[in-house]
C-alpha cells in the first residue's frame, strides 16, 4: 500500500476516533437499557473472574444486570486493553499519572475483575464504591532462604522490613496491573524486578514463581489467599509490599448513572447479606484478614 | 363299713388336699425358680442392654476420636503447619491457613451430628505448649477453654472430663503430627448430657426403671439417666444386696453403671408379691381341707345312717316280698295239698275223704231237716279189660271220660266223687222218692253204657250201682257207704249194668268176699302190699344164713288182711300172678341192696297158680335177678307139693330151667301133703322144709319126732338141705340139731321183720361174730 494512502487512513482514524469516543461516552444507563445488554469487561484473575464462566465479579455483574433488567454479556479483555475497551482510549501508568494513547472501540460498559483502585486509574475511569479489600504481598517459594518478616503491628514498618529483604532478590511483577512494581517503588530497592510478559495473567504469577522465573513475586492479597490454598507448603508470604488497597468496579467517567445505579445496588446487596454470601463463596478467608471491611455495619 | 367309708372319704380328701398342697408347693417352687430365672435372664438382658449402650458409647467416642484424628491429618492443618514451619506470620498468610483449618473444623462440626444436634460444642486447635490457637464453637453456650498450659492434653487417647456450668463436658483429643513431631492437638468438647445422655436413655433393656450413669475416673458421674436421684439410688443399692451392672466403655476410662429396678419388670402374675400370696393361700387351703375333713366326717355319719336305714328298708322290703312269695307259695301249696287231699288228681272229682265229709254234712243236714240222703256206689264193669289191654293211660282217659259223663247227669247240689280205681260215689241230698233215685241210677247206667272211644278203639264198659239212703241204709257215713257198696256187689251179682238198692237182708259174707277181692285188686296200685323177712339160721351157729320173704297186706278199707285170707282170693282172681311177680322183684331188690354174703339166700314162696303161666314166671324170675343184681344161687324158690301133683311137663320144664340158671329150689311144707318121695327124686330140689306142724310137736311127740328124723334122714339121703319151720323153743332147736337138721326158722330166732329191721339184725350178727 502506498505510504500516502496509509497516512490518509491514519488521519481519518484520528478524526473519527473522538467522534466514536463521544458516541461511546453517550452510552450510559439509558442507552444500555435501550440496548438491553449490560456488557461486562473482565480479565480472568484469581477468583474474581475465574475464566470458567464464574467468579465473584462475574456473579456480581450478573446480579447487577438482573437488577437492571438487562441481559448480561461478558466481554473478555486484557490488562493492556481494558481501559481502551471501556473508554475507547487506551491508557497506562506513567509514574503516578495516567498516559492515554490511542483509541479503540468501546466494548463494554464496566470493568469488574478485582481492579484495585489506583491513583492513575482514577484519572482514566470512575470507580464505584470499594467492593473488595486488597494489598500486595511478597511471595517466595517455600524452599527459599528468605524468611518471612515478623509482623510489627505497623504496616509501614512491615513494608519496610519486607522490602529490606529484597536486596539482590529477583521479584516477578506485572506492569499495568496492581502488581506493577512502579506502584510500590521497588526501584528504590536493590531488588531485581522481572516483569512478566504482557500476555501473562495475574493467575500465572505463582506458577511462574514455582517455575523459578524469579526468587519472589508480587501478589495481591486475594490472589495470595487462593495461592496459599492451591499450593500449600510450596510458597510462603514474606511480608507486605503495599499499603491497604481496595478494589472496585470501573466505569467510564461519563456513565455516572450506571455507576450510581451500581453503587445503589451494592449497598442493597450488602445490606441484604447477599454480597457477603457471595464473598464467602469465593474468598472465605478474606473476612479474617479484613474484618473491618466486612463488618456488618460497613457492608 | 361306716368306718371304711369315713376312712375312704377322709383319705380322698386328704389325698386331694395333699395333691393340692403338692400342686401349690410345685407352683410356688416353679414360680420361685421361674422368678429367679426371669430375674437372672432379665439381669443378663439388662447387662446386655448396658453392654450395648457401652458399645454404642464406645463406638461413638471412637468415631469422634477417629474423626478428630482424620481432621488432624487434614490438608488444611498440614498447610497451616507447613506455612508456619515456613515462618509465615499470622498477619501475612498464616492466618489464611489457620482460617482454612477453622473452616474445616466448622464444616466438620456442622457435619457431625447425633440425636439431631451437633456433636461437638467446640473444637480447639491447641499448640503443643497448651496455647489455644484456634477454637471453634457451635454457638450454643460456648465455654471457651482457658489458654493456659494446664489445658494441654497430656494423654491424647484418654477422654478428659470437666465440669461445666450445665453439666459435664467431655473432651476428646487427637494429636497433630508434623514431620514426625507433635505439632499440636485437636481437642473437641461435647456436652455429655445432651450427646451421651440419649445413649443412656435407650430403653431397650427389660428394666423400665433402671438408673444408669456414665461414670468417669474417680467415680465421677458424667451423665445419669436420672441425675437428681442418682445419688439416692446409689446409696440405696449400697445398702442392699442389689448389685450394679458395671460395663466399661471400651477404649476409654469410662464405665456405664446401672442399678436396674427389677421390681418394675414384675407383672401381677409373675411378681414376688403374687408368689407370696400364692404361698399364703396354702394356709386357708389347709384350713379348707381340715374343714372338709370335718365336714366329711359329719356328712359321712349322716350318709351312713341314711344308707343303713335305706338298706334296712330295702332288706325289709325284700324280706317282705320273699315272705309274701313264701306265703303265696305256701297258700298255693296248701291249696294244692288241700286239693290233692280232697280231690282226685286224675278226674278232678272229690276223692274219698271229701266225699265222706260231704256225706257227713249231708247226713247232718238230713238229721236236722229230717230229710234224706241218697248214696249211689258205682263201679265200672269192664274197666279192667281196658286197663289190661290198652294200658294205664287208656284206663285213665276212660276214667276221666266216665267222670265227665257222671257229672253231666247230676244236679249241682249232688256230689260225684271218685273213691279209687273204677269206683265212683254219687251223693244226692234231699232225695226221698224212690222213683227219683231209680231215675238217677238209670240215667247214670245209661250214660255209662254209651261206648267210650279211646284212640281208635271203641269200648262198652257199663256200670253197676249200689244205692243206699239215709236213714234207711245207715245213719253213719261209713255205714251208708258200706251198705251202698254191698248193694253194688249185689247188683254185680245180679248181672252187670244194673243197680240195686240196699236191703239189710243181703248176704254179708258173700259181699265181704267180694269186697276183699275188690280191695285186693287195688292193693298194688295203692301200695298196700309189703314184704317182711323171717331169718333162717344155721342151727349149729344160730347165724342167719337166709331169710324167707313173707307177703303182708294192709288194706286202707279192710285193715291188715292175713295172707291165708287174701292169697286164696288172689289165686282165685288171678291176681296172684301180679302179686307173685311183685314179691319176686321186690324181695330180690331188697336183699341185693343189703349186700349180704354170696351164701346168703332169700326164700320166696311160689303159688301153685303161678305155675299156670310158667313162661311168665321164668321171665319174671330172670328179670328180678337181672334188675336187682342178685346171684341166682342167692334166690330160693319154695314150691308146695300141690304143684307137682298135676305132673305137667311145662312145670317140669320150668323147674329144670330154674335149676339150670342156678336158682335154688325148696320143697315147702313137706310132710303135710302127699309127701311123695318120687317128687324129690324127679325134681332138682336143693332144700326141704319141714312144716311147722311137725316142729311144734317135738320133742315131746314121739311120732312127730320120728317123722322128723325120717324126713331129715331122707333129705340127707337125697342130698337136700333141711330147714325146720316154726321153731319156737330151745328144745325144738336142740332136737333138730341133734337130728342134724342144718337150718331152722321160727320165733325162737326171729319173728318176720321189715327190711330195715333185717338190715339191723344182720349188722348186729356181724358185730357179734366179729
Amino acid at each position: 500500500m502506498h505510504p500516502l494512502v496509509l497516512r490518509a487512513c491514519a488521519l481519518i482514524l484520528l478524526v473519527l476516533t473522538p467522534l466514536c469516543s463521544q458516541l461511546a461516552a453517550a452510552r450510559d444507563l439509558d442507552e444500555i437499557r435501550q440496548d438491553g445488554v449490560l456488557r461486562h469487561l473482565g480479565i480472568p484473575y484469581a477468583n474474581f473472574v475465574t475464566g470458567a464462566g464464574d467468579g465473584l465479579d462475574v456473579e456480581l455483574m450478573q446480579g447487577f444486570a438482573r437488577h437492571l433488567g438487562l441481559r448480561y454479556e461478558f466481554v473478555a479483555t486484557s490488562w493492556r486493553d481494558v481501559f481502551g475497551d471501556l473508554t475507547g482510549v487506551h491508557a497506562k501508568r506513567n509514574g503516578a499519572d495516567a498516559e492515554r494513547f490511542g483509541t479503540t472501540p468501546i466494548r463494554g460498559d464496566l470493568v469488574a475483575n478485582g481492579m484495585t483502585i489506583l491513583g492513575w486509574r482514577k484519572q482514566v475511569v470512575a470507580f464505584s464504591q470499594p467492593t473488595f479489600p486488597s494489598g500486595v504481598w511478597l511471595i517466595a517459594r517455600a524452599e527459599s532462604p528468605l524468611r518471612p518478616i515478623a509482623p510489627t503491628g505497623l504496616l509501614d514498618s512491615d513494608i519496610r522490613e519486607t522490602k529490606g529483604r529484597l536486596e539482590g532478590i529477583s521479584v516477578l511483577a506485572l506492569a499495568s496491573t496492581c502488581l506493577d512494581p512502579g506502584l510500590y517503588h521497588l526501584e528504590a530497592t536493590s531488588a531485581e524486578v522481572r516483569l512478566a510478559p504482557k500476555e501473562r495473567q495475574l493467575n500465572e504469577m505463582i506458577p511462574a514463581l514455582l517455575n523459578k522465573d524469579a526468587d519472589t513475586t508480587l501478589l495481591d492479597v486475594p490472589d495470595a489467599l487462593i495461592a496459599l490454598e492451591r499450593w500449600p507448603g510450596e510458597i510462603k508470604v514474606l511480608g507486605p509490599i503495599s499499603e491497604k488497597q481496595e478494589m472496585a468496579v470501573a466505569f467510564r467517567p461519563e456513565s455516572s448513572q450506571l455507576r450510581q445505579a451500581f453503587n445503589d445496588y451494592l449497598v442493597a446487596i450488602k445490606q441484604d447479606g447477599s454480597y457477603r454470601r457471595l464473598v464467602q463463596k469465593y474468598y472465605p478467608a478474606v473476612f479474617d484478614y479484613f474484618p473491618d471491611f466486612f463488618r456488618p455495619d460497613t457492608i | 363299713m361306716k368306718n371304711a367309708r369315713f376312712r375312704s372319704g377322709s383319705i380322698a380328701i386328704g389325698v386331694a388336699g395333699a395333691a393340692l398342697g403338692i400342686y401349690l408347693a410345685t407352683l410356688i417352687a416353679f414360680g420361685y425358680v421361674g422368678q429367679q430365672r426371669l430375674r437372672s435372664s432379665l439381669f443378663e438382658q439388662e447387662q446386655l442392654s448396658i453392654e450395648k449402650q457401652a458399645t454404642a458409647v464406645a463406638y461413638f467416642l471412637a468415631n469422634q476420636r477417629e474423626t478428630l484424628a482424620e481432621l488432624s491429618e487434614s490438608r488444611q492443618i498440614s498447610t497451616y503447619l507447613a506455612n508456619r514451619d515456613l515462618g509465615m506470620s499470622m498477619r501475612y498468610g498464616l492466618r489464611a491457613s489457620l482460617m482454612a483449618v477453622a473452616r474445616d473444623i466448622k464444616r466438620l462440626m456442622e457435619r457431625k451430628r447425633v440425636h439431631g444436634r451437633q456433636v461437638f460444642s467446640s473444637v480447639a486447635f491447641i499448640e503443643p505448649d497448651g496455647q489455644v490457637l484456634l477454637e471453634i464453637d457451635n454457638g450454643e453456650a460456648f465455654e471457651p477453654r482457658q489458654p493456659d498450659a494446664s489445658q494441654a492434653p497430656v494423654e491424647p487417647a484418654a477422654l478428659q472430663v470437666r465440669r461445666g456450668a450445665n453439666g459435664s463436658i467431655l473432651t476428646t483429643t487427637a494429636t497433630i503430627s508434623y514431620k514426625g513431631k507433635t505439632a499440636g492437638f485437636l481437642a473437641a468438647d461435647f456436652d455429655a448430657s445432651s450427646i451421651l445422655g440419649p445413649f443412656l436413655a435407650d430403653r431397650a433393656g427389660a428394666s423400665q426403671h433402671r438408673r444408669t450413669a456414665l461414670v468417669g475416673p474417680s467415680d465421677m458421674v458424667i451423665v445419669a439417666s436420672d441425675e437428681d436421684d442418682w445419688a439416692h439410688w446409689r446409696q440405696r443399692a449400697a445398702n442392699s444386696d442389689e448389685m450394679p451392672i458395671v460395663v466399661p466403655v471400651a477404649g476409654t476410662n469410662l464405665s456405664i453403671v446401672s442399678f436396674p429396678d427389677m421390681n418394675g419388670i414384675w407383672g401381677f402374675l409373675n411378681s414376688p408379691l403374687f408368689l407370696a400370696a400364692l404361698a399364703f393361700f396354702s394356709v386357708p387351703l389347709l384350713g379348707g381341707v381340715i374343714y372338709l375333713l370335718r365336714l366329711n366326717s359329719h356328712n359321712l355319719v349322716l350318709q351312713t345312717r341314711t344308707q343303713v336305714a335305706t338298706q334296712q328298708r330295702m332288706l325289709l322290703k325284700q324280706q317282705n316280698a320273699r315272705l309274701q312269695r313264701e306265703i303265696d307259695k305256701r297258700v298255693k301249696s296248701e291249696e294244692q295239698l288241700a286239693h290233692q287231699a280232697n280231690f282226685d288228681q286224675l278226674t278232678g272229682l272229690p276223692n274219698r275223704n271229701l266225699a265222706l265229709d260231704r256225706l257227713a254234712q249231708a247226713i247232718k243236714w238230713a238229721k236236722r231237716e229230717n230229710g234224706s240222703v241218697l248214696v249211689l256206689f258205682l263201679d265200672l264193669d269192664r274197666f279192667k279189660l281196658v286197663n289190661d289191654s290198652l294200658g294205664h293211660a287208656a284206663g285213665d282217659e276212660l276214667l276221666r271220660e266216665a267222670a265227665q259223663r257222671l257229672q253231666s247227669r247230676v244236679r249241682e247240689s249232688d256230689t260225684v266223687s271218685r273213691l279209687g280205681g273204677d269206683e265212683f260215689l254219687i251223693i244226692c241230698p234231699e232225695e226221698q222218692q224212690q222213683a227219683n233215685w231209680e231215675q238217677i241210677a238209670q240215667q247214670l247206667i245209661r250214660v255209662l253204657a254209651q261206648p267210650f272211644y279211646i284212640g281208635d278203639h271203641e269200648f262198652f264198659v257199663g256200670a253197676s250201682i249200689g244205692v243206699a239212703a239215709y236213714p234207711v241204709g245207715g245213719v253213719e257215713p261209713h255205714k251208708l257207704l258200706k251198705n251202698a257198696d254191698i248193694a253194688m256187689y249185689a247188683a254185680k251179682e245180679q248181672g252187670r249194668n244194673r243197680f240195686c238198692y240196699y236191703d239189710p237182708s243181703m248176704d254179708a259174707s258173700a259181699v265181704e268176699a267180694m269186697r276183699l277181692e275188690n280191695n285186693l285188686r287195688h292193693a298194688m296200685e295203692r301200695n298196700e302190699l309189703s314184704l317182711v323177712y323171717q331169718p333162717i339160721v344155721d342151727l349149729s351157729s344160730s347165724q342167719t344164713v337166709a331169710v324167707e320173704a313173707l307177703l303182708r297186706w294192709h288194706s286202707a278199707e279192710l285193715g291188715n288182711v292175713p295172707p291165708d285170707k287174701f292169697i286164696p282170693v288172689a289165686e282165685e282172681t288171678g291176681l296172684i300172678h301180679e302179686i307173685g311177680e311183685w314179691v319176686l322183684v321186690e324181695a330180690c331188690r331188697t336183699i341185693s341192696a343189703m349186700q349180704p354174703g354170696p351164701a346168703f339166700r332169700v326164700a320166696i314162696n311160689l303159688s301153685s297158680k303161678q305155675f299156670s303161666r310158667p313162661a311168665r314166671l321164668l321171665d319174671c324170675t330172670l328179670y328180678a335177678l337181672q334188675s336187682s343184681g342178685l346171684m341166682p344161687s342167692q334166690l330160693e324158690l319154695e314150691i308146695t307139693e300141690s304143684i307137682l301133683i298135676d305132673d305137667r311137663p311145662e312145670i317140669f320144664s320150668l323147674i329144670n330151667q330154674l335149676d339150670r340158671i342156678g336158682v335154688r329150689l325148696s320143697i315147702d311144707d313137706f310132710g303135710t301133703g302127699y309127701s311123695a318121695l318120687n317128687y324129690l327124686q324127679r325134681f332138682p330140689f336143693d332144700v326141704l322144709k319141714i312144716d311147722r306142724t311137725f316142729t311144734s310137736q317135738v320133742p315131746d311127740n314121739e311120732a312127730s319126732a320120728s317123722l322128723i328124723r325120717a324126713i331129715i334122714a331122707m333129705a340127707h339121703a337125697l342130698g337136700l338141705e333141711v330147714i325146720a319151720e316154726g321153731i319156737e323153743s330151745r328144745e325144738q332147736a336142740g332136737f333138730l340139731l341133734v337130728q342134724h337138721c342144718e337150718l331152722g326158722q321160727g320165733y325162737l330166732y326171729s319173728r318176720p321183720i321189715t327190711a330195715e329191721q333185717l338190715r339191723a339184725h344182720l349188722a348186729g350178727e356181724e358185730v357179734m361174730s366179729a
